[in-house]
């Protein structure tokens, strides 16, 4: 059996792979390896928590496939990846690790721990590899022959994928070149129709893999990797200051590894709020940069007595040339790698959105941008807030749009029919019932999208309809949220001190107790979020009477009919 | 949380230690075990792992090839005085040991063929096809597997099409059935995540996809019978979509349904334990779900409340017949309003089904509906019962699940006093006595449990945990990886 572990190369600082665009040359010196990537097909760039691909290009030209009996016609770019898996030697670092025990580990060990059980643990090969990532379709393995290839030991597989497959039926195409060191998996994939125009461009590409001298640098290890990032929980310890020398430390740390290798056509430039990485041009560069700086700027002046003092971390937009080149750039990693150390909330990948900065593209690009300035200004409070009101932020944040200099609200024309519809029809929750709805009840039944829609439309009128006119409703959102915080807090100091109260013995004795206390415990975490709800609608809205609620449901439900 | 990713890697370490042999052990369940040395016992084989010898017995082996058999030891004076005479036994016969060589020899050739065969097959790309009446077959599990699936699907598409008046349409091709012989190939293969244990492509080509667990063959069963159920369900009208419920309901009762290989007869209707398990949680948790939410706000307990819903239905004369009507009715009654749904099918709205089942079921008021679900539920809380080993062994592995220790402990107890003879029962009890501080009655349970599955790598690795003397838990946990090295997987959560 061989011993593999994924190659790793988050740690390495100084370009170890080159890639000439005239000859096509692919390098890689830390495995020691070239390749001929074939002829137009362009380069995609490696997410900044890749640890295992080496390399990925698509092809500048579309293939189609049609279901049959007049079904849909799907399109698809071939794609090539490089893959590394580097042989583990058996050894001490084993044993070491053998003994280990997740009780003696700090904080950031236990992160390590946690993250290698969640999807960046060492693939045992390429199968493995393709079990746990290939998102394609169901595929099985339809060919398998071992060759010598110019000295090189090498296994040639081939792979169909047959069912519930996306974009239709695939034909994936890899050589694996054994070496000393590491295995070098080199893998096409193309539309099964597609396989026989292409086959002679990917059997020339894969022949073209040499070995070539390898450089001095080690090898990554599964080890080594993740001490090198700036963890969640460095950037969230010490004071303000500490925090925000961390999160700059973090920042950079990010936009290093981005811009590294970087393919060609694609550029690079530090906005100060934004850090862009395009592969568009200047113009529409800009057009995100500004939406994204209003949005910023909407949060720090509307949310500004959400943790004050906390710097947020500038977010990274990638801006890939299309959906398809996006979906590329995703495509080959393992969901769930790298969640500690943050890159999936500083890093928003986007694309050129053919109805601008007007379409769905801009409504995902404001919810990223808005989760991690509330995540990085108050993440306690961003994973406690109420269901409604984390739905309804979202979905109002979702239709911000630039205009002019000022960020405008531009409702979703098809969601404000359907709301006017739940009106008419008497379908929609009353905003004190819907304010106060636990998430069971929230998503219960068949109305949680629904009630998704009432709540953007509840957060709309408090921020920007007519309840944001009058005097007595202007700061009632933003008052809620601020009783919503000092009611989770003192919640918790009670929480913390219960726990250094002696335990009691209330270990059930008979099936009778047991399930009793099955009951409660089923009940306890609804009573703690319905307690929340209550007090802090109770803080914010005490005053109000059913006379009050009852004008400004008036109101709120004129704005929508 | 302890140890997780230590045995991890003992696990990547040891997996490559076993010497190179010819022998190859099959075993009924489809495992197979070659490379390793062997050595044929009177009452099965026994398999030399560098870390400890495993005794397989004869009935669970299948078939064994094992070159360098050692010879004849006679142990009778009857045996004794053949011997002497020259003669050895084979098949119930005395031979000469030069024809009993050869004998065995030329059984060895036919096996090897046989096992070579089966081998050749375990991947999708060899994968083995056949045709029955009904169904096309495409598998990759032992043919001795397959052929009391296929039998059993056989006679279930008959009762079915008799009972429920259905036939499949004239010019429409047999239904692919795909079965897997492992979880992971069905995951990798068929395309599904993790969670997924079967399903039924409902637009053409229809497509149906199982695996093959070893460690619970009639959970097999019930999962192909209730996919089935949902091809069964679409030949009601091709053209209709069957609405979550009743589909899922239906297709659970029928999932619960036996297939006897030797009578060959086929038993629809049964309890479906773990969906009777899950119920009785839900009421321990205080929840009693009515009809009409059921039916229009529910999704999930469609599986469970749902499938109590239809056995009620379907355990009642006069019901029944309703509840057959409202089936047929949902897709071709005129006094239903039918909506468009994708792929060109048309299907019905939740309060639409509600307002049918009304109909159908003589629901003229609010106190007919309250007398129905009163009848339903005392039905649930009285009629039905645990009955088996298995659903008490399902109902003790639930209570451990959501933290009722006491309540596990009585079902597990009442499940081996019921005869049951799953090793993974053994296994999970013995889990719950070692967490209770009880270790040596969790050691005898573990030893209980490898008695029953000699070749299940982590009950060999759970009993080293346990075992107090080092080297020996060592060796356990050892010989644990080395028959299987994913046996430490299960602890990486502890």
């Amino acid at each position: 059996m061989r011993f593999l572990i994924a190659a790793l190369l988050s740690l390495v600082a100084v370009p170890v792979a080159t890639a000439d665009a005239q000859s096509r040359l692919h390098k890689n010196e830390l495995f020691g390896y070239q390749l001929k990537a074939p002829k137009d097909w362009t380069q995609i760039p490696l997410k900044v928590d890749e640890d295992w691909l080496l390399a990925k290009w698509k092809s500048d030209k579309t293939y189609f496939w049609t279901e049959k009996n007049g079904g849909w016609t799907w399109e698809h770019q071939p794609e090539l990846m490089v893959i590394g898996f580097v042989h583990r030697k058996p050894g001490e670092e084993e044993k070491e690790e053998k003994e280990k025990d997740l009780e003696d580990l700090d904080d950031e060990d236990v992160e390590d721990a946690i993250r290698k059980a969640l999807g960046a643990s060492p693939y045992k090969d390429y199968e493995d590899y393709l079990d746990r990532t290939y998102r394609g379709g169901g595929f099985y393995i339809s060919d398998r022959k071992q060759k010598k290839i110019k000295g090189i030991e090498v296994t040639q597989i081939e792979v169909k994928v047959e069912k519930l497959t996306t974009t239709g039926p695939k034909r994936i195409i890899t050589w694996i070149y054994h070496q000393e060191h590491a295995d070098v998996a080199v893998q096409f994939e193309v539309l099964e129709n597609a396989y026989s125009k292409l086959k002679s461009t990917i059997n020339s590409s894969l022949k073209s893999f040499k070995v070539i001298p390898r450089s001095d640098l080690d090898l990554p290890s599964q080890q080594s990797a993740p001490t090198g990032w700036i963890t969640i929980s460095e950037m969230n310890r010490g004071t303000p200051a500490e925090r925000k020398k961390k999160r700059i430390e973090s920042e950079n740390q990010h936009r290093e590894k981005a811009i590294a290798n970087l393919p060609d056509g694609w550029t690079h430039k530090d906005y100060g709020r934004v850090f862009v990485i395009s592969h568009v041009d200047a113009r529409y560069d800009k057009k995100v940069v500004a939406q994204v700086e209003a949005l910023l700027d909407w949060c720090d002046e509307n949310l500004h007595f959400i943790g004050p003092d906390e710097y947020v971390r500038a977010p990274i937009i990638r801006i890939c040339k299309d959906r398809d080149e996006e979906r590329s750039f995703s495509q080959g990693q393992s969901a769930g790698a790298f969640w500690s150390i943050g890159t999936s909330g500083i890093e928003i990948t986007t694309h050129k959105d053919e109805d601008g900065m007007l379409g769905w593209e801009t409504d995902y690009m404001n919810r990223r941008v808005f989760d991690l300035w509330f995540r990085e200004r108050d993440a306690e409070l961003f994973w406690a807030l109420p269901t409604w009101l984390e739905n309804g932020l979202r979905e109002y944040v979702e239709n911000l749009r630039l205009k002019g200099k000022k960020l405008d609200f531009r409702p979703d024309h098809w969601d404000k029919d359907d709301l006017r519809e739940m009106v008419r029809e008497g379908r929609a929750e009353r905003p004190r019932d819907l304010m106060k709805m636990i998430s069971s009840d929230f998503y219960g039944g068949s109305g949680g999208w629904d009630r998704n829609r009432q709540a953007g439309a509840l957060v709309e009128f408090f921020l920007s309809g007519a309840a944001s006119k009058s005097k007595r409703t202007k700061g009632a959102l933003p008052n809620f949220i601020r009783d919503l915080k000092d009611v989770i807090t003192e919640i918790e100091e009670e929480e913390e001190k219960k726990k250094d109260e002696p335990e009691k013995d209330d270990e059930p004795q008979t099936e009778e107790e047991e399930d009793a206390l099955y009951k409660a415990r089923q009940e306890e975490w609804k009573n703690r979020e319905r307690r929340v709800l209550d007090e802090a609608f109770n803080r914010a809205f005490g005053g109000w009477s059913d006379k009050d609620w009852d004008a400004f449901e008036k109101v709120y439900f004129n704005s929508i009919d | 949380m302890k140890r997780w990713f230590a045995t991890a890697v003992l696990g990547l370490v040891l997996s490559g230690a076993s010497a190179a042999q010819d022998d190859v052990l099959v075993l009924k369940d489809g495992r197979v075990f070659a490379d390793l040395s062997m050595e044929r016992t009177a009452d099965g084989v026994t398999i030399h792992f560098e870390n400890g010898d495993v005794a397989v017995p004869d009935r669970m082996i299948l078939d064994a090839l094992i070159s360098g058999t050692s010879g004849f030891v006679p142990q009778t004076p009857e045996e004794k005085e053949k011997f002497e005479k020259g003669f050895v036994p084979y098949e119930g016969r005395w031979v000469t040991p030069k024809r009993r060589g050869e004998m065995i020899e030329k059984r060895i050739k036919e096996q090897r063929a046989q096992i070579e065969e089966m081998l050749a097959h375990r991947e999708w790309m060899n994968k083995y096809e056949e045709e029955s009446k009904n169904f096309n077959f495409q598998f990759t599990v032992p043919k001795h597997i397959f052929e009391g699936y296929r039998d059993a699907m056989e006679a279930y598409f008959t009762i079915f099409a008799k009972d429920w008046k259905v036939k499949r349409p004239r010019g429409q091709d047999k239904l692919n059935v795909c079965f897997y012989g492992s979880k992971r190939e069905f995951h990798r293969t068929g395309g599904v995540g993790g969670g997924v244990i079967g399903y039924f492509r409902f637009v053409p080509p229809y497509d149906l996809n199982i695996y093959y667990d070893r460690l619970d063959p009639a959970e097999t069963e019930d999962v192909m019978f209730h996919e089935a159920n949902h091809y069964l369900q679409k030949l009601v009208d091709v053209d209709f979509k069957v609405p979550h419920f009743p589909g899922e309901s239906l297709a659970e009762f029928y999932g619960a349904s036996a297939w006897d290989p030797k009578k060959k007869k086929l038993t629809t209707g049964l309890i479906q334990e773990g969906r009777l398990t899950e119920i009785q949680n839900d009421i321990a948790g205080g929840e009693m779900i009515g009809l009409r939410e059921l039916i229009v706000d529910r999704n999930y307990e469609h599986y469970t409340w749902g499938w109590s819903l239809v056995h009620f239905l379907m355990n009642h004369k006069k019901h029944e017949k309703s509840f057959q009507k409202f089936f047929i009715g949902l897709a071709k009654g005129k006094d239903v309003k039918r909506e468009q749904f994708s792929f060109g099918l048309k299907t019905v709205r939740p309060e639409e089904i509600w307002n049918a089942f009304k109909k159908y079921h003589g629901l003229r008021s609010d106190e007919d509906v309250e007398k129905l679900e009163k009848e339903w539920h005392e039905y649930v809380q009285n009629q039905l019962k645990l009955i088996s080993p298995r659903g008490l062994e399902k109902a003790a592995a639930s209570a451990m699940r959501t933290g009722r220790d006491i309540r596990a402990r009585r079902l597990f107890e009442e499940a081996i006093e019921a005869g049951s003879e799953n090793p993974l029962t053994f296994h999970k009890y013995a889990g719950l006595l070692k967490e209770k501080g009880e270790s040596s009655k969790a050691i005898e349970n573990w030893k209980k449990a490898i008695e029953l599955d000699p070749l299940s790598g982590s009950f060999y690795y759970a009993l080293g945990r346990a075992t107090k003397d080092d080297e020996e838990g060592e060796r356990l946990k050892a010989l644990g990886l080395e028959i299987d090295p994913e046996a430490a997987s299960e602890w990486w959560w502890d």
